[in-house]
């Protein structure tokens, strides 16, 4: 069904690449933030820094092109943001930089439209500081082209960490070298979109408070499709699943592929497929230590190439059987 | 179909090299506090930008050193270089026109780039084009926003010499531009190694080869550990006709994911490998023609694509 369906190159030329060739060509600002900072500042030099990272946003988008801040210097960021065109944050990598935005609300909200990419890196976002907590949502996607976040750490979000829910056509999502934990994880759940793709290579999601990943396609048309790649990663400790791929016969397809990756200690199943239009498919991955290995419910599919450690769990395979693939 | 190999005096130089210039001191620091004048280079008194010390401080073999994050301008590299940011934040390179990072050393000169965030702004051409030397190491970096590649590896070092480019641990945001591109003239036998990074995000090839530039020697190349996603074209393209170097292309233990296809190899002298890959989300895994051939050792996970295409199989031992 979905091959049939599949042309990506089709899909890749009709979305937003014009974000990225077609870009403005004025020349970039950078903006420069730091907690040593003034939001008098010009913002422009790393010796005169804007003091909140909604002054150097503000900066950086009045400078045209593809915008970026940097920020310097120890320090948490007590605001939120919120991107609604092609922009760039980058930690400097030398010291523990934050957002923290306050109880109830989003650290980083992304509305850049089909044609606006966003990058966050170096950074971590936190949804809870000391005692205090509650914040909502670490990064919530509304509209992008392309989103990267690398090296990113997200902790302590009641709502979800990463909130995926695109209304464009064919949005990505980059995730690499992060951790992400100690609350709510990710969660793709788009409406309108379609075929909206996440990859997440290198990342560990741990501590979940229900799930780490979880693919939601109940909300799309029927022959929409979401997918979600998880490559050499760490998922363990959901109170829930690990990962759960979630649709109805009537909705979208909801494609997991688990590669190179370890799901362990989930209180219910390291992997869950619900629903009759999902997928998950493993490849040379361990699927360890939980309560149930391999979740089948209401017609999912789970699928195997036959080099995957399914072992250690108190029940391996409920609700079905894999599906055999064949490696090429 | 190898019909060359490594000349003695180019590994022997690898370790070996002579400065060009001694009048000049062999570490000198950059900052975005520092300035360009006479005399920079000090942990003191640092100078601005790359280029200034690379025309007027430094000695050839010699280490530039980042002290804190700033932008420190588009540089021309003539002779062995490190240019080192260890993590002290971010070092950027950028440019609205031309090359970004212009790469003319010595046949056997040593390039090292760690640490850079590398920027063209949707208008300048090539982030790193190197037309000589013998090693180029780029580490820990970002490029983005060119117009024709991030990476041209196109040297020139003259007549059966080799060149080697090494990418690790970085991202290139491909955009209008190809990721990778390897096109060596004069007859340099050239080598890349990309592993541990992150290519994509563009509408044309990400690793493009092309040997017909050259005739009677080899190139290689190797991808391991990579995540090579979204673009509309082709991902992995090796053009090696009959009349041109025989390309060996290795791609490991990588992810090649929604792209419009995935590899194409056309001509007899074009060759790439598969080993413990995933490939999903893809038009054709495997497209070839004139010859040209894509092996696989039969433990690659290919799923959600459209054509398999000509695939031959190959034991592994």
């Amino acid at each position: 069904m979905v091959r049939g369906k599949f042309n990506i190159a089709a899909a890749l030329l009709g979305l937003g690449f014009a974000g990225i060739v077609a870009a403005s060509p004025a020349a970039a600002a950078t903006a420069y933030a730091s907690k040593s900072g003034s939001d008098s500042n010009t913002c422009a030099s790393p010796l005169t820094p804007c003091l909140t990272l909604n002054a150097a946003l503000s900066q950086a988008i009045a400078g045209g092109g593809f915008d970026r801040i940097v920020i310097l210097g120890p320090g948490i960021f007590n605001e939120s943001l919120s991107v609604t065109s092609s922009i760039e944050i980058i930690g400097d990598g030398s010291h523990f930089q934050a957002i923290y935005p306050g109880a109830g609300n989003t650290a980083i909200t992304v509305d850049s439209g089909g044609a606006g990419d966003f990058r966050l890196s170096n950074i971590q976002l936190l949804g809870t500081m000391g005692d205090v907590g509650g914040a909502s949502t670490g990064l919530s996607i509304l509209s992008a082209n392309f989103v990267n976040i690398d090296n990113v750490e997200m902790h302590g979000f009641g709502t979800n960490a990463i909130s995926f829910t695109p209304t464009n056509q064919y949005p990505t999502l980059t995730i690499l070298n992060s951790v992400i934990g100690d609350g709510y994880g990710f969660a793709i759940h788009p409406t309108t979109a379609q075929y909206p793709n996440v990859q997440i290579n290198n990342t560990t999601f741990r501590n979940c408070w229900s799930y780490c990943v979880r693919a939601d396609a109940s909300a799309m048309t029927s022959g929409q499709f979401l997918a979600v790649n998880i490559t050499n990663s760490l998922l363990y400790d959901a109170f829930t699943n690990n990962v759960t791929a979630v649709s109805t016969a009537s909705s979208g397809f909801a494609g997991v592929k688990l590669d190179g990756s370890t799901a362990n200690y989930a209180g219910q199943a390291g992997v869950n497929a619900n629903g009759q239009n999902t997928v998950i498919s493993l490849n040379k991955s361990a699927i360890v230590d939980n309560a149930t290995g391999v979740n089948i419910l209401n017609g999912g599919k789970v699928a195997s190439f036959g080099n995957n450690d399914i072992s250690g769990n108190i029940t391996d395979l409920s609700g079905g059987s894999l599906t055999a693939a064949a490696l090429k | 179909m190898i019909r060359k190999f490594v000349p003695i005096a180019a590994l022997a130089a690898l370790c070996l090299h002579a400065p060009s210039a001694e009048a000049g001191i062999n570490r000198a620091w950059v900052s975005g506090h520092g300035s360009d004048a006479a005399g920079c280079g000090a942990p003191t008194a640092p100078c601005r930008t790359f280029q200034y010390v690379i025309s007027n401080v430094i000695n050839a073999g010699g280490e530039i050193d980042v002290m804190d994050p700033a932008g420190y301008g588009a540089m021309t590299i003539p002779f062995s270089l490190s240019i080192i940011n260890d993590g002290v934040g971010v070092a950027g390179v950028q440019a609205t026109s031309g090359n970004a990072i212009t790469i003319n050393a010595g046949a056997t000169d040593e390039v090292i780039l760690r640490g850079l965030t590398i920027e063209g702004l949707n208008t300048a051409s090539n982030g790193i084009q190197i037309n000589a030397g013998l090693t180029v190491d780029l580490a820990n970096s970002t490029l983005s926003g060119f117009t024709q590649n991030a990476i041209n590896f196109s040297p020139n070092n003259g007549n059966g010499v080799f060149a080697v480019l090494s990418v690790s641990d970085s991202t290139i945001h491909g955009g209008a531009a190809v990721a990778l591109n390897m096109k060596p003239t004069g007859g340099t036998l050239a080598q890349f190694d990309v592993h541990n990074s992150n290519l994509g995000d563009s509408n044309k090839p990400i690793v493009s080869i092309d040997s017909s530039a050259e005739t009677g020697g080899y190139l290689l190349g190797s991808i391991s550990n990579c995540l090579l996603h979204n673009t509309s074209a082709t991902a992995v393209v090796v053009n090696a006709p009959s009349s041109g170097d025989s390309v060996s292309l290795m791609i490991n233990n990588s992810t090649i994911t929604l792209d419009g296809n995935a590899l194409e190899a056309d001509g007899s002298n074009a060759a790439i490998g598969l080993n413990a890959s995933t490939f999903s989300g893809i038009g054709a895994i495997a497209t070839t023609s004139s010859g040209g051939s894509i092996v696989t050792f039969g433990n690659n996970g290919m799923y959600f694509y459209t054509t398999l295409g000509p695939l031959t199989s190959a034991g592994l031992h």
